[in-house]
């Protein structure tokens, strides 16, 4: 069998790390993401400041408080973690047709066997890597480089929480031998507790076990462990996903003129229908009816001119709101006659929104997702239902002209004269 | 016009405006005569017929009784006293039916009420039925082509012009929105048509009525019509005894005095004495001109149910209540005063609390309500809107997420005396220190306000700890009944409104500490050590009691275990019965400056009173004043009040009524002018009985208690494996297991680890050893518990496999139970891990045997134990310590004396032979309570406890704020500060501190 090279980049504490990127006051600061909105909130993730004064993920917030009396604590943004995962993605791939990466963690795995006389050796590759990941993303990722994601990902757990560790090909063994169990990515906290309780801590101590003697304490997973124990994994590095792939290639960013809000727009292809999404961060956030309601009809009004340009028309309709304290909730709607227009749209979203809109805290951004057709791929109505909506798509059509031509804020509906930010 | 339909805050959140309010805005507008009629309930009767009582306005008891499936509703006024009994009653049915329907049920309680709607398919059934109805036009006068104005035509039923209000002003309306989307857990844009009041629904002047109604000028006469017929004004039915069951059919006052001279004889022994006597046939002639007979009896009769009961409150002052069982402390023996209970001026009925074991008063509860069925409800408590949890609602409504409004709400105080909150909530909270560095921008002004507004309002109904009334006739006949979440019938009022009403309430409040006393003597009998009882045993005189009293060795103890009760009897140094019910009292934190004083009076004995008229009257307490009832005392002797204007004061004071608090202060003042006392004297007597209100308790409360203490301490003297067994067992008192383990090794007692084959579920205590329970073991369900007890009924286990194939135990309960060392002695020769492996291998034979084998191949022969590393000591005692939290044989703080050698710190035990001095100490926190200083700052008192004893220690607000969040209980720490001592009692005022560290594994 070939020998495998993996590389594992490993950006510590990534949700912490972009935030204090984004605000560099809070660079040197203990740092705690967490989804305070909750009574019983858990920390997401911490920085290593945190960390050092005894702050760990999960732990109750309150507890995080309590052991670290200055920390600052910030909601999460998951949307901006997945930008960014995205964007590092993009670049990562550019290195390896085989990338793993995780979700919102800020780790990518890279299997890069056989790329030597491409790309020189799997050292320098992660040393280039990380470089330029560090001056395009201006975060500084951990390496490993190992002849398995297993014990790439041990060897980055030791350089944590800067710096990197190479362990050459044969040398697997010897390097796990003495290390603490915990270590092992494979085996969770109850599963080290089991083999504790059996005073057994280092992987040196449990390798004594033989295959049945794993199997009464682990039955079906004795067989991986006992592998693992002593280095060997044989799990690869996942191709990426193809639809992942093709929005992320072919998303672009547009600002909304309409609104201080941000919107972007990404369009995926699935078999014969495409995905359009537009999304809607309110000036102020906001639990005010009529101001949510002003801002899904500027995503519909966003969302239908694209769908008329392209000739397409939407079918389902799929509504995520992020509240101010950083939980999401999506709501979809059932397969509905095809609607192209604004207003068509609006009612629509109107019914999804009410659907999603179950909690009070104020809301920070609407997103509205549009699985689209083709409009000349659609049968005709046998009786003519569709007569209100190709008469309003006229006056869609009407109001995109008249906006192409003078402008996007010479025309527009009642519906966007709610002044923002009342509540 | 007549307002025949307003709405007060009680009908809960829709109506915004408080009772007194509304009658106050009434009278302000013109009106004579007013109708409160709430919906669904009469909590507000008394308030407002107190209100209109002293805006001189006339009021009309109704309520607005709803359809819980329709919209229908009927405003039924009560025209008569039998019209109340049938409001009452129909309103519970609302309550307590879940098939009512207005419709069908309103005619057969309609007699004595003129009954409003304005739903027109009501009228015609109604009108067949009998039922007196007008239509009811709230704020507009109706379209004469409308179905209403018809059928009310077809029928000649009159229209009557009502306010129909939820609010009292126009600008009320956003508070009542805001109510209203805190009840359907909304926000304010959300609220549809029918979700809220129209902003029209606010109490408008008759002019403006009249102005409204021109076109039908009959609806405004007719509230005139209607009001002349409605002669009842508000319930008066006198004091409403509980109905005695008496098969006997002696009457109630011969069977009381029969049955007091029975117990008195059993209390005294025969002949009785002359003061005894004396005493019994005073309190007898008040008892029956009050007709208080039959409430004894009963009392008596519920108490003989339960194991050991503690009367407390002013009961215990009556000798009587002593006779019959009720109590247990002797009024004569210890000089209480009956009139706190009882006199003949006294108008109120005055209440009888009982405590029974906390696992005993539910089962008596239900006797209660069982046996006076359909008599009998709970009393109910108004739950209103305080700042922290109207800032929070409003907050939610605003939709601001949870830990910005913590942020605030976190530093609020749970409780806000009325007058507080009169001002901007917002400039008041600025001021406070908790929120000096506090920023509120928009929209914290705005709910600030709204919660302001809507402070006060009452919420929800919830059920009075304990007070149960128990009437003649059925309880629906007298206020209106609902069933609370919890299953119990719950009356509408308050325990206020019903002692207004003149229901008499008995209060069944549970007492873990008498479950303690109860299970530590059953114990000692279950070990063959007879105990009586303390039937003729007083353990306030026995010696060794009184010396562990004075010591303050009185962890576990009823009401004197806390740090500071403790720390009081050191300083004192007395452990006497009658300076135990001071101390009792004396620690509270309206009293607290007055405990040095006290103190350096008590070692002295040098103090002269506040005044000579004041000579004699405080002389039991040093001269200060204690109890409550010294409030009434000193009115008495200083101002000339009567003993039931006394007695007045002292309630008034406990309720915080500014209103009549400032009567009683005039008239105190002026009384005591007349006796020639200075006005500085005067003030300083008034501050003195301010400062005294809110938390004091009488003294027939605090001698019950005391004698609940000393019960305690003297098991806890003579026996203290037994009775620290039943402290843990019934999971009572200030400290956790760990300290009340560490207190029983300081004892002497030996603790025994839990052992499968020997452990009751409940710590049990024999011969100076304490055998932990098997409910110690963290994670052992209860039933695999109770199967361990009755598998080893049948054959003690023999092997671990016996014990794995019997009980079939959960990994998780066999890791505990393995680890906590309770199987031990079924493998003395292998180590622990061994155990656990032979359970894995029990439980993957038991998987075996239930796979499906096609071709029944022999099944592989389990593996062999590998060769497992062995257990150390530490590690064993690491184990023990999380599945049992402590340790039996050792205080973990030993395990860091190789750590601690060369940081010199001082034992616990030896920390008063450095005062003055500042030392090293390292101890494990057990308990903390944090207080204020005068001006707001926090600090804390915090307990740490080494191998040797308990260390006081008291962190400033410096050092506090420096170091409180690494403070943590359960956890070791290093200290570091100055050794002080007050009156004997020495503390350690901690300057520094730091986590002791893990302990290696290397380390031993």
């Amino acid at each position: 069998m070939q020998e495998r090279t993996v590389i594992h980049l490993d950006i510590a504490d990534f949700a912490a790390a972009i935030e204090a990127g984004r605000e560099p006051s809070l660079a040197g600061r203990p740092l705690a993401i967490a989804l305070s909105g909750s009574s019983r909130a858990r920390v997401y993730d911490m920085s290593e400041e945190a960390y050092c004064q005894g702050v760990r993920k999960g732990m109750p917030l309150g507890q995080a408080r309590h052991r670290c009396r200055d920390i600052k604590i910030l909601p999460p943004r998951f949307h901006a973690y997945e930008q960014v995962m995205k964007a590092m993605f993009k670049t990562i791939c550019a290195a390896s047709p085989r990338v793993e990466s995780g979700v919102r963690d800020g780790h990518f795995y890279l299997d890069v066997s056989g790329m030597s006389r491409l790309a020189g050796p799997g050292v320098d590759m992660a040393f280039r890597l990380k470089k330029q990941i560090e001056k395009e993303f201006d975060l500084s990722p951990v390496w490993s480089v190992a002849s398995s994601k297993l014990v790439a990902k041990v060897a980055a757990r030791m350089a944590k929480p800067c710096g990197e560790y190479i362990v050459p090909p044969g040398d697997e063994s010897a390097f796990l031998a003495p290390l603490p169990l915990y270590l092992l990515p494979m085996l969770n906290r109850n599963q080290v507790r089991k083999l504790n309780r059996f005073n057994l801590t280092q992987v040196c101590q449990a390798r004594e076990l033989t295959r049945e003697q794993l199997s009464l304490l682990f039955s079906d997973q004795a067989d991986r462990f006992y592998n693992a124990l002593r280095g060997t994994d044989f799990e690869p590095v996942e191709k990426p996903d193809l639809l992942q792939l093709l929005s992320s290639s072919s998303s672009r960013v547009q600002p909304n003129s309409l609104s201080r809000a941000t919107s972007q727009i990404q369009a995926g292809s699935h078999n014969r229908s495409f995905f359009l999404e537009q999304g809607h961060v309110f000036a102020e956030d906001t639990n005010d009816k009529s101001c949510l309601e002003k801002g899904l009809y500027q995503v519909c009004e966003t969302l239908g001119a694209k769908l008329r340009q392209g000739q397409y028309a939407a079918v389902t309709l799929n509504i995520k709101l992020t509240y101010s304290d950083g939980k999401m909730v999506q709501t979809a709607s059932a397969k509905f006659d095809p609607v192209s227009s604004d207003l068509g749209l609006f009612r629509q979203g109107q019914v999804v929104l009410k659907k999603a809109w179950q909690r009070r805290v104020r809301i920070q951004h609407l997103q509205v997702r549009a699985r689209s057709v083709r409009a000349a791929c659609l049968q005709a109505g046998l009786f003519d239902s569709q007569k209100a909506e190709s008469r309003l798509v006229m006056v869609s059509r009407a109001v995109d002209r008249i906006r192409e031509k003078f402008g996007a804020c010479c025309v527009g509906s009642g519906l966007s004269l709610v002044p923002d930010g009342s509540s | 016009m007549i307002a025949l339909n307003t709405r007060s805050c009680y009908s809960f959140m829709w109506g915004t405006g408080l009772v007194d309010d509304l009658c106050r805005q009434a009278k302000e507008l013109g009106y004579e005569k007013i109708a409160l009629t709430d919906t669904d309930n009469l909590c507000g009767l008394w308030p407002f017929l107190d209100a209109c009582r002293h805006y001189g306005i006339t009021p009309v008891i109704g309520a607005e009784v709803t359809d819980p499936d329709t919209p229908h509703r009927a405003v039924c006024l009560a025209k008569t006293l039998q019209g109340y009994h049938n409001l009452s009653s129909l309103i519970s049915r609302r309550h307590q039916d879940k098939d009512f329907c207005l419709k069908t049920a309103l005619p057969s309680f309609s007699f004595g009420l003129t009954v409003l709607t304005r739903n027109p398919d009501l009228l015609a059934f109604w009108h067949e039925n009998s039922v007196d109805l007008a239509v009811n036009l709230a704020r507009h006068p109706g379209s004469q082509s409308s179905t209403l104005y018809r059928e009310a035509q077809h029928l000649g039923i009159p229209l009557v012009a009502t306010p129909g209000s939820f609010f009292l002003k126009p600008e009320h309306a956003g508070v009542h929105r805001m109510l209203r989307a805190i009840s359907l857990n909304t926000c304010q844009s959300r609220l549809g048509r029918t979700d809220a009041a129209p902003d029209s629904a606010f109490l408008a002047s008759p002019q403006w009525y009249q102005q409204r109604f021109s076109i039908q000028p009959e609806a405004i006469r007719n509230t005139f019509a209607i009001s002349e017929k409605i002669e009842f004004k508000g319930p008066d039915f006198g004091t409403i005894m509980p109905p005695l069951r008496n098969p006997s059919g002696i009457p109630a006052p011969q069977l009381l005095y029969k049955k007091t001279l029975k117990g008195a004889r059993k209390r005294y022994g025969s002949p009785l004495p002359p003061k005894v006597v004396q005493r019994i046939n005073y309190e007898m002639d008040i008892i029956r001109e009050k007709s208080f007979c039959e409430y004894f009896l009963v009392v008596e009769d519920i108490v003989k149910r339960a194991s050991r009961i503690c009367g407390r409150g002013s009961g215990a002052a009556s000798i009587v209540a002593y006779c019959l069982g009720i109590t247990n402390v002797c009024p004569i023996k210890f000089n209480l005063y009956f009139e706190r209970f009882l006199n003949p001026d006294r108008k109120d009925p005055p209440d009888i609390d009982v405590d029974f074991a906390w696992d005993e008063r539910d089962r008596i509860l239900e006797w209660v309500l069982t046996e006076f069925k359909g008599h009998s409800a709970m009393v109910s408590s108004h739950i209103l809107f305080q700042p922290r949890m109207a800032v929070r609602e409003v907050a939610k409504v605003f939709g601001l997420p949870d830990a910005e409004i913590s942020r605030v709400t976190k530093r609020l105080p749970w409780f806000w005396r009325t007058d507080d909150h009169e001002n901007d909530l917002l400039s008041q909270i600025r001021e406070k220190p908790e929120f000096r560095f506090m920023e509120f921008p928009e929209p914290w002004p705005q709910i600030m306000a709204y919660a302001r507004a809507i402070t006060g309002i009452p919420r929800y109904l919830s059920v009075h700890p304990g007070g149960v009334v128990i009437t003649p006739e059925p309880i629906d006949r007298y206020v209106p009944v609902q069933t609370a979440p919890k299953g119990v019938p719950l009356i509408q009022w308050e325990k206020d409104g019903a002692e207004t009403a003149g229901l008499v309430k008995i209060d069944l409040l549970g007492n873990r500490s008498l479950a303690v006393i109860r299970d530590t003597i059953h114990n000692l009998e279950t070990n063959g050590k007879p105990f009586d009882d303390f039937n003729q045993l007083d353990p306030e005189d026995d010696y060794d009691t009184q010396h562990h009293v004075a010591q303050g060795n009185t962890m576990g103890c009823f009401y004197i275990e806390s740090p500071a009760t403790r720390l009081l009897q050191k300083k004192t140094r007395v452990g006497d019965f009658e300076h135990l019910v001071i101390h009792s009292s004396i620690i509270r934190p309206a009293a607290n400056e007055f405990i040095q004083e006290y103190i350096k009076r008590l070692h002295t004995g040098e103090w002269k009173p506040v005044h000579p008229l004041l000579e004699g009257v405080l002389d039991e307490t040093y001269g200060i004043m204690v109890y409550q009832e010294d409030v009434s005392r000193v009115a008495v002797r200083i101002a000339g009040f009567s003993h039931a204007e006394g007695d007045g004061l002292r309630k008034i004071m406990s309720k915080k009524d500014k209103r009549r608090l400032s009567d009683y202060h005039d008239r105190f003042v002026a009384g005591a002018g007349k006796n020639n006392v200075a006005q500085t004297d005067i003030d300083r007597l008034w501050s003195m009985i301010i400062s005294f209100s809110g938390y004091s308790f009488c003294k027939p409360h605090s001698a019950s208690y005391a004698r609940v203490s000393f019960q305690a301490a003297y098991l806890k003297t003579h026996y203290p494996a037994e009775f620290m067994a039943a402290v843990i067992s019934n999971q009572g008192g200030f400290y956790s297991a760990f300290a009340y383990v560490s207190e029983a090794r300081r004892s002497g007692v030996k603790i025994h680890n839990p052992d499968v084959n020997e452990s009751q579920i409940h710590w049990y205590g024999m011969q100076n050893k304490l055998f932990v329970g098997l409910s110690a073991v963290r994670e052992l369900s209860l039933s695999t518990a109770e199967k361990i007890i009755s598998q080893r009924r049948m054959q003690p286990f023999k092997t671990p496999h016996d014990f794995f194939e019997r009980v079939r135990p959960r990994e998780n309960e066999i890791n505990n139970l393995i680890s906590c060392g309770s199987m031990d002695s079924l493998n003395p020769d292998q180590n622990r891990t061994a155990l656990l492996w032979q359970y894995h291998q029990w439980r993957q034979t038991e998987t075996r045997k239930s796979d499906k084998d096609l071709f029944n191949l022999p099944k592989p022969p389990a593996p062999q134990p590998p060769d497992l590393p062995g257990e150390t000591a530490l590690q064993r005692m690491r184990n023990e310590f999380e599945s049992l939290g402590f340790l039996c044989k050792t205080h973990p703080m030993e395990l860091y004396s190789h750590t601690l050698q060369p940081c010199s710190t001082i034992k616990a035990a030896d920390l008063h032979l450095y005062p003055g001095k500042t030392i090293r100490f390292a101890g494990w926190l057990i308990t903390g309570k944090v207080v204020r200083t005068k001006k707001g700052d926090p600090m804390k008192f915090l307990t740490f406890e080494d191998e040797t004893g308990i260390a006081e220690t008291v962190f400033f607000p410096e050092p506090y704020a420096r170091l409180c969040h690494m403070l943590e209980t359960g956890k070791p720490y290093l200290l570091k500060g100055k050794v002080d001592e007050n009156w004997g009692a020495f503390t350690l005022t901690v300057d520094q501190c730091r986590q002791m560290p893990t302990i290696s594994l290397k380390k031993i």
